[in-house]
């Protein structure tokens, strides 16, 4: 009995101290992003040899947001020869591929590639297109985006530095005002964005390629296989892969993209689940490379570990709360009742991908966003939200491992305002 | 010639928001810390035990309509080494409840927890809240069928727990309260004193009120619901009226730094 208390406890004490550096992390990141000196990004950089761009754009039945896509696409002010879009078409059973068509029809540089395979999914699309794509620079987009006008600029100026492998820029919802969901996953991006990202590219740490809204060199991926298509995350997956050959991600704040962001719980629940499952993936794979490589310093592995183990950090939460439950019952709590509360803290402190409020804060300050920064406290209740799903994604990551089952790629529900019904 | 209306207009332009950043005031960030915050901490460390005696004495007059001046008392117990102990009240022994009464808690968690779980509530945070507050509910109902003579704590454990939880509360409260308006904060002194003392009298009074109230509901219902409020009803909410008041500072300090006047508070990179 003896034996089994002190494991309780120690596990107790270890989930504290974890939790604790999480919470100074992203203190770090609240104060670099509110009060430091930002680094910027390449906007300066006036070249007229701009790269040949390929615009990757998956597709599955989006036939209600396409347009919104290759219209906003075709507002940007990128030099037309030096780009093309490649949408890629993959087994919809919509008018997706009539639509594409037309698009092809009209503008010769829209080049869709139509899939109909069984090996269906967004890095194996990626994989057939980047085959095709004449850009030496591939740049992605969700089929719900809604690229601003020198998007396309200047992400692709960022290649213009030989040591970056990929870029990322930022993502904001545009159906903010639907509902509570949505404004607190503004709050969230927010705080993901404005603060965490840019933080991280501040600090040289590791900004996170996040498989839309970025890009990345074509010639690095086809080297190197290309995506798994095995992973769900192929963004951290490519992420962790560059860092660990020498390359870096660079983050543009400057380069915002809007998106749609899902408008029920449910929706949402799908979704996190999904990353948590992928993110941990890459987490069991790339967690022995990212410490043993010598071509990453120091802080960005730490940062790089912190960073991978963020998506298995609710479920060694859970574990803890149980744990405390047992400390409870067995009679041990007295010795814990004053440190329970560190507990807490540390897990509204702890999920890397949803900034604590602190953080969020410093991200609303500079963004200039006024009512809904009082939502702040609501995000409480989402505490056991992700607990449970991120949880659920964790083992579902666990399972991949040991059964070496195949992951099957599930897309992420649309709410358009068009057809007033889910996509 | 100048165009008065588009030197109006240039008034009201603001940096970009993408590489913007506040001027950092380290004077009024140190003088807040070293003069207000670390003081307050100090003092706090110092006088919980004072504090825990006042808030016996006021549990206790606020139990006595409902307990006898007998059944109740005052003891003094460790905590914090170098800083002292507490004062907790003490209450009468618990008898464990009865079979019908855990049979007719679990069959109510069971119902709550079904709702929960189904229809469009399902997956709702809400929903996995209470569901998680029926788990922890029902493993004490099932605890109390199987082993009611193992329980480890009397009514007076509890309370010892509660108040030592609660003085964690406070000293957790502190630190954050003091950080974030010390270090996230912009603008004058005397808001971040305001805030950070509002979230530290919130504090005091919920957690007063949470004691008399808890113990009141173990006193006079049953020791059944002791997991349920630890684990559910505790820092957890906290957390809210934290997170509320310091956001009411965060929209003051944006609406005064998106104003005219708060122009100066912005450096560009």
């Amino acid at each position: 009995m003896g034996m089994v208390l002190a494991v309780l406890k120690g596990y107790f004490i270890f989930s504290i101290v974890i939790i604790l550096i999480y919470a100074f992390r992203h203190f770090i990141f609240a104060y670099n992003r509110a009060f430091g000196r930002q680094r910027l990004f390449y906007n300066d950089i006036i070249a007229s040899d701009m790269p040949t761009i390929s615009i990757l754009i998956p597709m599955h039945n989006e036939e209600k947001v396409l347009k919104f896509a290759l219209e906003s696409l075709l507002e940007c002010d990128y030099d037309r020869d030096r780009m093309e879009i490649i949408p890629i078409n993959d087994n919809s059973k919509d008018k997706t591929k009539e639509m594409l068509d037309e698009y092809h029809s009209r503008y010769h540089f829209i080049r869709p590639l139509h899939r109909d395979c069984s090996n269906r999914g967004k890095p194996a699309g990626l994989n057939d297109a980047m085959k095709t794509a004449r850009g030496e620079i591939i740049i992605v987009f969700d089929a719900d985006y809604r690229p601003a006008k020198n998007m396309l600029n200047q992400l692709a100026l960022a290649f213009l530095d030989p040591e970056v492998g990929a870029v990322m820029g930022r993502v904001i919802p545009y159906n903010t005002d639907k509902n509570l969901l949505t404004r607190l996953l503004n709050l969230e991006r927010s705080g993901g964005y404005q603060a965490d990202q840019q933080a991280r590219y501040n600090l040289r740490l590791i900004p996170q390629y996040g498989g839309t809204v970025g890009g990345f060199r074509k010639s690095l991926m086809l080297e190197s296989g290309g995506f798994d298509t095995a992973v769900l995350a192929e963004d951290t997956e490519l992420t962790f892969r560059l860092y660990i050959n020498g390359w870096k991600v660079v983050y543009a704040n400057s380069a915002e993209c809007y998106e749609e962001v899902p408008e029920t719980w449910a929706v949402r629940a799908k979704q996190v689940r999904r990353w948590s499952r992928g993110h941990n993936s890459v987490c069991f794979r790339y967690i022995i490379p990212t410490i043993l490589t010598k071509n990453m310093y120091p802080r960005e592995k730490i940062d790089g570990i912190l960073l991978l183990l963020v998506y298995a950090m609710p479920f060694m939460l859970a574990l803890a709360l149980l744990d405390s439950l047992a400390l409870f019952f067995l009679g041990e709590m007295n010795v814990w009742s004053g440190w329970f509360v560190l507990l807490f803290v540390g897990a509204y402190n702890t999920y890397g991908n949803f900034a604590p409020f602190y953080e969020i804060s410093s991200a609303l300050i500079i963004d200039g966003v006024k009512k809904d920064v009082l939502l702040l406290p609501l995000l409480t209740f989402n505490f056991y939200f992700y607990l449970w799903n991120v949880s659920l994604g964790f083992l579902d990551a666990m399972v991949d491992l040991v059964s070496r089952r195949k992951v099957k790629w599930d897309k992420t529900v649309r709410f358009t305002e068009e057809s007033g019904q889910v996509v | 010639m100048r165009n008065d209306n588009q030197i109006k207009l240039k008034k009201k332009i603001h940096l970009s928001r993408t590489y913007r950043r506040l001027k950092v005031d380290r004077v009024s960030q140190n003088l807040y810390l070293f003069l207000w915050v670390i003081p307050f901490l100090i003092i706090f460390l110092y006088t919980y035990s004072i504090i825990t005696f006042f808030l016996t004495d006021l549990a206790y007059f606020s139990l006595l309509p409902y307990l006898s001046m007998d059944e109740m008392g005052k003891v003094y117990s460790d905590f914090l080494p170098y800083f002292g102990g507490v004062y907790h009240l003490t209450l009468p022994d618990v008898v464990a409840p009865d079979n019908r009464f855990i049979a007719a808690n679990m069959i109510f968690s069971l119902i709550i927890f079904l709702v929960c779980v189904s229809g469009r509530r399902s997956g709702h945070p809400l929903s996995i809240f209470v569901s998680m507050a029926v788990f922890i509910h029902m493993v004490s109902c099932i605890y109390f069928i199987f082993a009611p003579d193992y329980f480890p704590y009397t009514n007076s454990d509890y309370s010892e727990l509660y108040i030592k939880q609660q003085v964690g509360i406070w000293l957790s409260f502190l630190s954050i309260s003091g950080l974030i308006t010390a270090f996230l904060g912009i603008g004058s002194i005397f808001r971040r004193i305001q805030t950070f003392i509002a979230i530290m009298l919130y504090s005091f009074s919920f957690g007063i009120i949470r004691y008399i109230v808890f113990l009141f509901i173990l006193s006079k219902v049953s020791v059944l619901y002791m997991a349920l409020m630890f684990f559910s009803f505790g820092p957890f909410f906290d957390f809210l009226y934290l997170v509320y008041i310091y956001g009411l500072y965060v929209e003051k300090v944006i609406s005064v730094s998106e104003s005219q006047e708060g122009k100066g508070v912005w450096e560009w990179s």
